[in-house]
């Protein structure tokens, strides 16, 4: 499978060890990529090179085979973009930014499937940027990153300030754009929002890329930590110790039991079945725990 | 390019509009006064202090062209249309601590084509103040009793057309240069007074007099083509020095790393 986005040891510091450091990021095209990290890991400014708003100061970026700095107006006509809370121009509504951006590409069609866009997520036209509230300058940014129909789609932080069934729509938009042979770099600090879509994901942290893989695979190391309420019998931790992956057991007083496992779930949820659980709930694990949990792996397998 | 230009010009049109009212009428309304005071001006023309003379650009105001030139072409004129093309100038930078420039920056545009847009927007807002005052001169001036015929009105404002265009593209030079638009402003108009203030100086010290030479002040000559010669050598400077400028700034914006 070919590489919409490679690049080697890519760097850019604003002071040692801030920034990006050393990226070797791999993006496969035609799949939905989530690029991960808390905030001020070094996402936006990975971004920034990608998109020829900054150079590098080191390594080497292919996108969509073409160099960012050098190649920046040919890229452009190809990727779309949303940077990290993307103001709208205030003196624009939607409807005359969409105008102007066709005008600008020469896509007359960028105000037709920009309006079809708009439809999907509820967003209004009319407004002008500074009438618009924090959700509806992303829909509005989103609009226009996608209305051109890129190859790529490079969308920092897309989801700020949008509610959750709006955030789904996003995620099944974006499916659709991946399942159409397009690319998407999705940005984000939520592991939660980004593996309901993604194909691949990457961590970085501390302007370093420490993990890249396919969202399968991670779904085989990360931590996931589920709720579960028995009968009128009580549970002990160490009534889990036969299952397998399990890091961590804790029972409360109310008697609740809470686990936390990596890997296949089968095995647990035969055993609760087995002691007589009676509702389960499944927990998102907080980015930074899963980040801690993917070392640790890497340590055991490295000792 | 030129989308991005109309679209600059359309979303700040009430500043655009606001200085061409502002020069037109005030022009028109300085002139139109002069009748009414012209007997105490002519009196007054012979005391004043050569320090204030050579504020007012050495201009004779006991004589209606004189008095134009003092009032319009040394103060109005100069520093409103350079003001609108510092504001011009530096919305480049505004639009970039604002993050609003990332909007243009990821479209099929070349960095050279964002900046020449911004710099045809800077041109186009000194051309229209430039007419504006044009204009301005031509109604005001035979209300107050001058008697100076449309090429001779032309030539005085060209050259102080361009002064408001270099001053502009220096405010650009600054925001292509920091992304800073206070600093743009800052530097637009500290450049304005230091050659404000070198032009007065170098008319009253014979030691500073070589000052008129590099002073782009000079270069417009405050309207001088409305009594006397127009200064063609000087008008070339101020072409050139111009163009200077405005290739530096593209070139900055080329290499510079954007705060988006």
């Amino acid at each position: 499978m070919s590489a919409a986005i490679t690049s080697r040891s890519l760097t850019y510091e604003y002071a040692p060890g801030v920034g990006a450091v050393e990226l070797d990021l791999e993006v496969p095209t035609g799949q939905v990529y989530g690029f991960l990290g808390p905030n001020g890991a070094g996402k936006s400014t990975a971004i920034r090179m990608l998109t020829s708003l900054i150079r590098a100061q080191r390594g080497s970026v292919s996108v969509l085979d073409l160099d960012p700095w050098r190649d920046a107006t040919a890229l452009h006509r190809r990727i779309g973009v949303l940077a990290s809370d993307q103001p709208a121009p205030r003196h624009h509504n939607g409807e005359s930014l969409l105008r102007l951006l066709a005008s600008l590409r020469k896509q007359p069609d960028v105000v037709q499937r920009g309006h079809q866009f708009a439809e999907r997520l509820s967003l209004d036209l009319s407004k002008k940027g500074h009438e618009l509230s924090l959700g509806n300058r992303q829909k509005l940014g989103l609009v226009t990153a996608l209305a051109h129909e890129p190859e790529l789609i490079i969308l920092d932080e897309p989801t700020n300030g949008l509610d959750p069934l709006l955030q789904r729509e996003i995620g099944v938009l974006l499916r659709e754009i991946a399942d159409e042979g397009r690319t998407v770099l999705l940005s984000s600090h939520s592991l939660h929002d980004v593996e309901a879509v993604a194909d691949h994901v990457g961590f970085i942290r501390d302007a370093r890329l420490v993990e890249q893989l396919p969202l399968a695979s991670l779904a085989q190391r990360a931590v996931r930590r589920v709720r579960f309420r028995f009968g009128s019998d009580a549970v002990a931790a160490a009534d889990f110790d036969s299952v397998p992956n399990t890091e961590g057991i804790t029972v409360a007083d109310d008697g609740e039991v809470t686990v936390q496992y990596r890997g296949p779930v089968a095995a647990l949820l035969t055993r609760a079945g087995e002691l007589g659980a009676v509702t389960i709930e499944a927990h998102p694990v907080e980015l930074e725990e899963t980040f801690l949990a993917l070392y640790r792996g890497d340590e055991e397998v490295g000792s | 390019m030129i989308t991005l230009t109309i679209d600059l010009l359309r979303s700040r049109r009430i500043l655009v509009l606001g200085i061409c009212a502002g020069l037109l009428f005030t022009s028109i309304g300085y002139l139109a006064l002069y009748p009414s005071f012209d007997d105490q001006l002519q009196g007054l023309a012979d005391d004043l202090p050569d320090a204030y003379k050579a504020f007012i650009g050495d201009a004779d105001i006991a004589s209606p062209e004189g008095y134009i030139r003092s009032q319009v072409y040394s103060l109005i004129a100069p520093l409103l249309v350079a003001g609108a093309a510092i504001a011009a100038g530096s919305s480049l930078a505004r639009a970039e601590r604002d993050q609003t420039l990332v909007v243009f920056a990821v479209q099929p545009l070349s960095r050279r084509a964002l900046a020449g847009a911004w710099w045809a927007f800077v041109a186009i807002v000194a051309t229209i103040g430039g007419l504006a005052s044009f204009i301005g001169v031509l109604i005001g001036g035979p209300l107050a009793g001058a008697e100076v015929g449309v090429d001779r009105v032309l030539l005085a404002t060209l050259p102080m057309l361009i002064f408001g265009l270099l001053i502009g593209s220096v405010a650009l030079l600054v925001s292509t240069l920091t992304g800073a638009p206070g600093m743009a402003t800052g530097l637009g108009w500290m450049t304005i007074l230091i050659a404000f203030l070198a032009n007065s100086l170098a008319e009253l010290i014979d030691g500073l007099s070589w000052l008129s030479n590099i002073n782009p002040w000079s270069w417009h000559g405050a309207g001088e083509a409305l009594t006397g010669e127009f200064n063609s050598g000087h008008f070339v400077l101020l072409l050139v020095t111009t163009m200077v400028v405005t290739v530096a700034a593209i070139t900055a914006f080329e290499r510079r790393n954007l705060h988006l």
